[in-house]
């Protein structure tokens, strides 16, 4: 057969296209409940599955055909009826559907397909009014299976009487394409003999060639496309499937019609045909092939570099003329750029429209009420994002539906509407793409989570203990998890998750897990907008450019002097910084480079330690040490790259990396730059797997309920080290400014004191057992020394071991009594762990004739009575904290764990100050003063002091103006005490 | 093309040095030789293979350059803007070229004068690479030129 190919493209594409509709259709058909509505779905469905079978009829695909053939006859009783299918029917449809879908993906376009049991299965339906299903047309359609002894004609009407020429035309073994006054046709008999049959019509029957044959029946198979559906041969070809398997439509002539009265109906239900399925699109949109758009979308790439280095050069070299130039130049390729991305975009329904039916069928096979919710079909994203998506979509919505919803049985039980709901929303957010797979389901329980990653030997205990709630979700993305008990043929195959986490890691995104035990889940995924042109971050090292894709990028900080050796700390051999309110671990990118093998803890705690060294030195010598730090995310995972500088946002062309170097796991790609020079573009992830381990490095941005939750709780960052043998300390982090590795002949004795040298300047050297009563310090070839970051500033605790850092809540009010020095002991993963007194302890030590730090308390009343003060603080470990403090100042505190709380004690006892937090849950601090302040409570002239972590001059100036007298950070022991006795004394 | 640079006895090479060595290679596999204006066009690759100079841009298109001063002596390039750098037809190997210190000849050889090189089978690490990729060697000159194979210099960077 000779076939065009364009042809045969268009056909593939427009099948694939209708097989859509009848799936969005089938589906809205279960949802509708009026007739009007019904009957106009079932018209659409109709002419979709018409228009397959025209075309593949056309094209001699005969098993397409048949099995549209009869897939039309059943929409068409369900039209006469105006009735929507059974759930049994649509399913057979579906299936059908599936059939088709393969068929057309297949060489031969489904000829060798045995279709003989689908079509069963729509000869057995029921569904349809009609006391006979369907009749057997298989019998009745024609031989349309081409043989060499067909012969092409086309058929010239002359004058009227179509009916009798029709009828007669019945002898044509099969009429596929009719137009107006020609028809179309192919026949076994000889030419002579057809003109012998049709001898005594009007007729002139013209012989053609098959390629004129095809040539003729293509134009008018274009004209078809472009002419107004609904023309009355319209409804007669799908009365007549038997003899008229292509029948293509031409307005105004209708030469083989049937009953005018049924014309009428059919010619106005195609017209709403026309303006719902086709409309103007065959006017407004054209076909253009793939390569053509990547062809160009590849020059506009070029041109954007172009640009930019044009930008470069006119910065530097530019008159009038020349920067007018520059501009539009700009702006041209910008819009340019803009309209030719715009060609690679499509809506993200296209992958969305599959969904519904997916969740149907699932949802069947669970005996599930699922109900499918999808916003933000119409966001557009670049095509090769697009055709990526569709598998990890199907993945998620199949584990919603079948480990996420609960059966309407346990739905009722909990109290939950039988159906559940799953939720597909997608949005565009800083130049990305979100799409939110949600659902109201038993959520995810993380421990169980934990347990099962455990149990399976992909994470230790120990270190489960250490993850918080998001950590312990994301395992479920670890290879070969699966908490399925049994792998079911929905999802639980044990493959899934990872896979989705990696397709979208691919595609330059992150995924996120988020639950809440029996309320649902919901998983994030976070995607750009192009693979093509990105925004992107540029940073130099070594005077070389390198790029950060802005999808990996969450913030630049440039730290300078004493921000330097203040924020930066080591702990455990790793670089870190506190960073909102958590730590951070640091990444050279330099040493990245120059480290071909991936990170040991031995290399880690090499870079730390020359990096401290040569910033001491360069402190030391008067300089000002600088470090610029992108804070990039890998998934839910930030850490912070540190490069020499961080340049412009650019866009940037993503060109793949050479293929010989193709196997380095620290870039994705390559880009010309504006200045010309080729940029390496940065794999955030292969650079924290080269540095920080395979995934082992520290998640410490949570979200905001999170962090509140963790407040909450008093989850604290601790140090935990050791002294002595098997006795484990913590401190928190927040109390420490930096730690320093010193070595045993660094520490030298002077009387009863220790000391050492850092950057040249004596240091005290604390023993915690000089303190509190515990066993003495093993003194080894390499200790430590970990400094305040408040009070005497010039001693540090010597400890003889790091063990790490962990994320606890501690509540050390069981403890029956207390020692100076020691707020307290609690178990940590089993090990009872002492929680020194950092500032205590060096303040003893700083004052080795006294003990204890003599200090004038603060004065009682003039009744003799202590003062007293309200504490409002939420967090546990700071309440004690303080509380202790300020006990040893001879002061009366009460303690609320709120705003209201607070506020509650307030309206009912007096106190001489009031001491907050600002944030706080139920009432935060800023409210508290307020209404402290608007209720007149204390006169008007109690001190409100706020005592928080944040530190910016903007919250100074929202506790000022909210009532607040002062305003301190609460770690700062010596200010706090100083300033409780500026009000109180 | 003239019909002499087509005689299938004649092979037109370019002779050029490396750390002042004449090496030679068949005009058949090079696409264009460009001078190196700055020494900071060619923008190194962290953790590529050791052959591997860098990354250059060519009107739009990243190349991969390499250093024969590597492949063949074992040491670093003096990358100078004297240097050239040839850059070979895809059939060679995809998008590469290799840096080369100054262009010496381009000349005709018989091919009687080309004598194939048999890889040593016993050769030393060090210079493995250079036994790889050299092709044959020429007498040119009262002087033996090895004629290097530019697909092997590719497989070098793999």
């Amino acid at each position: 057969m000779i076939m065009e190919e364009e042809v045969l493209e268009d056909f593939l594409a427009e099948s694939q296209e209708h097989l859509d509709t009848v799936e969005q259709q089938l589906l809205a058909l279960e949802k509708t409940a009026g007739a009007d509505e019904t009957s106009e779905i079932l018209n659409i469905l109709f002419r979709a599955v018409h228009s397959i079978k025209g075309a593949a009829g056309f094209l001699e695909f005969n098993r397409i055909t048949e099995l549209t053939h009869y897939m039309e006859n059943i929409f068409g009783k369900l039209r006469e009826a105006r009735q929507a299918p059974s759930g049994e029917c649509a399913d057979v449809m579906f299936r059908a559907v599936d059939v088709l879908r393969g068929m057309l993906e297949m060489d031969d376009h489904g000829e060798s397909t045995e279709i003989s049991l689908i079509l069963n299965d729509l000869s057995a339906l029921t569904c349809t009014p009609a006391e006979k299903v369907v009749e057997k047309p298989a019998q009745k359609l024609p031989a349309v299976k081409p043989v060499s002894s067909d012969y092409c004609y086309c058929v010239k009407i002359l004058r009227g009487n179509e009916e009798e020429i029709k009828s007669d035309m019945s002898t044509l073994a099969e009429i596929d394409l009719q137009s107006g006054s020609f028809i179309m046709g192919r026949s076994v008999l000889e030419p002579d003999l057809i003109n012998a049959a049709l001898s005594e019509f009007e007729v002139k029957v013209t012989r053609l060639s098959p390629k004129d044959y095809q040539m003729f029946s293509q134009k008018l198979l274009a004209k078809r496309d472009n002419c107004p559906v609904g023309s009355a041969q319209v409804k007669t070809a799908e009365q007549k499937p038997e003899t008229m398997p292509a029948v293509k439509a031409e307005s105004q002539v209708a030469p083989v019609s049937e009953k005018p009265q049924e014309n009428k109906n059919e010619v106005a239900e195609s017209k709403v045909g026309a303006s719902t399925a086709n409309g103007n699109k065959a006017e407004s949109t054209i076909r253009v092939d793939i390569q053509l758009l990547e062809q160009l979308m590849s020059l506009a790439g070029e041109l954007v570099l172009v640009r930019n280095r044009h930008l470069r050069w006119a910065g530097n070299n530019q008159d009038g003329t020349g920067r007018e130039i520059s501009q539009r130049l700009d702006t041209v390729t910008t819009e340019l750029q803009t309209a030719i991305m715009k060609t690679r975009m499509q809506p993200l329904e296209r992958v969305f429209a599959k969904l519904p039916r997916l969740v149907r069928e699932v949802a069947r096979q669970l005996g599930k009420e699922i109900n499918l919710e999808i916003n933000g079909g119409e966001v557009e994203v670049d095509r090769a994002i697009l055709e990526s998506l569709a598998d990890p979509l199907t993945h998620l919505l199949r584990n919603s539906c079948d480990h996420g919803i609960e059966d309407p049985e346990t739905r009722r039980r909990n109290s939950k509407m039988p159906a559940g709901t799953v939720i597909v929303n997608a949005s565009h957010e800083s130049g990305q793409i979100l799409i939110k797979v949600s659902d109201d389901g038993k959520g995810i329980d993380p421990e169980v989570i934990a347990g099962k990653a455990v149990e399976k030997g992909l994470v230790s205990a120990e270190e489960v203990a250490k993850m918080d709630i998001r950590r312990k979700l994301s395992l479920i993305m670890l290879p070969g998890f699966s908490t399925a008990a049994s792998v079911s043929n929905i999802s639980g195959r044990g493959v899934g998750m990872d896979v989705v986490k990696s397709s979208i890691e691919k595609l330059g995104g992150s995924i996120e897990i988020d639950s809440v035990a029996g309320r649902g889940s919901a998983i994030l995924l976070r995607l750009p907008l192009t693979l093509a042109i990105i925004q992107s971050l540029i940073v130099t090292r070594n005077n070389i450019r390198y790029v950060i894709p802005r999808i990996n990028l969450e913030e630049v900080i440039n730290l300078a002097g004493e921000e330097v050796s203040e924020k930066v700390q080591v702990v455990n051999g790793q670089e870190v910084m506190s960073y909102h309110r958590s730590l951070l671990q640091l990444v050279r990118l330099g040493e990245v480079f120059n480290h071909k093998e991936k990170f040991n803890h031995r290399t880690r705690e090499e870079i730390a330690l020359e990096h401290r060294q040569s910033t001491d030195a360069l402190m030391a010598a008067g300089g000002i040490p600088t470090m610029n730090i992108a804070v990039v995310r890998v998934g839910e995972y930030r850490f912070g790259l540190v490069v020499d500088q961080t340049l412009d946002m650019e866009e940037i062309v993503v060109k793949p990396m050479h293929p010989a170097q193709k196997s380095i796991g620290i870039f994705l790609g390559a880009t010309v730059t504006g200045d010309g020079k080729v940029a390496p573009i940065l794999d955030v992830e292969g650079i924290a797997k080269h540095a920080l381990g395979d995934l082992h490095y520290v998640d410490d941005k949570k979200h905001e309920h999170e962090k509140f939750a963790a407040r909450s709780d008093d989850a604290q960052k601790m140090l935990l080290f050791e002294c002595a043998r098997n006795e484990r300390f913590a401190i928190g982090l927040a109390f420490i400014r930096r730690i320093y590795n010193i070595r045993r002949s660094d520490i030298q004795k002077i009387g009863d004191q220790w000391y050492t040298l850092l950057n040249n300047k004596p240091v005290t050297i604390a023993r915690i057992e000089e303190t509190i009563d515990v066993s003495k310090t093993d003194v080894l070839e390499e200790m430590y020394l970990i400094m305040p970051r408040y009070g005497n500033r010039g001693c540090g605790v010597l400890a003889s071991k790091i063990c790490g850092i962990t994320n606890l809540a501690v509540d050390f009010s069981e403890i029956p009594q207390k020692q100076t020095g020691l707020l307290g002991t609690a178990s940590v993963d089993g090990v009872t762990t002492i929680f020194p007194d950092i500032y205590h302890i060096c303040e003893v030590a700083g004052n080795p004739d006294n003990k204890v730090t003599a200090h004038k308390q603060i004065a009682p009343s003039s009744d003799g009575s202590r003062k007293r003060v309200l504490l409002a603080e939420d967090a546990p470990f700071f309440r004690q904290l303080i509380s202790n403090y300020m006990r040893r100042e001879n002061l009366i505190i009460e303690t609320a764990a709120n705003g209201a709380e607070a506020l509650e004690y307030l309206q009912n006892n007096e106190y001489d100050l009031l001491l907050s937090d600002i944030e706080m849950p139920v009432l935060d601090g800023l409210e508290l003063a307020r209404r402290v302040r608007s209720s007149n409570i204390g006169a008007g002239k109690m001190p409100i002091v706020a005592l928080t972590s944040l530190d910016t001059e903007e919250d100074k100036r929202q506790c000022l103006e909210a009532g607040f007298d002062e305003y301190m950070v609460k770690l700062n022991r010596e200010l706090l005490l100083k300033t409780l006795r500026k009000y109180l004394s | 093309m003239s019909e002499k640079f087509k005689h299938p006895d004649k092979h037109t090479i370019y002779i050029f040095t490396v750390d002042d060595k004449p090496y030679g290679i068949d005009v058949a596999h090079i696409l264009v030789v460009k001078e190196l204006h700055s020494v900071t066009d060619i923008t190194p690759i962290p953790h590529a293979k050791y052959p591997v100079i860098g990354y250059i841009n060519v009107r739009g298109e990243i190349h991969q350059v390499l250093s024969l001063s590597r492949i063949l002596h074992g040491r670093d390039e003096k990358l100078d803007t004297k240097g050239l750098i040839v850059y070979f037809k895809d059939s060679a190997g995809e998008s590469f070229g290799v840096y080369v210190d100054s262009l010496r000849e381009i000349t005709e050889v018989s091919s009687k004068d080309i004598d194939k090189w048999e890889p040593e089978s016993n050769c030393t690490e060090e210079n493995s690479l250079a036994n790889l990729v050299t092709a044959g060697v020429c007498r040119y000159k009262g002087e033996l030129i090895s004629l290097l194979s530019p697909p092997q210099i590719y497989q070098a960077s793999l």
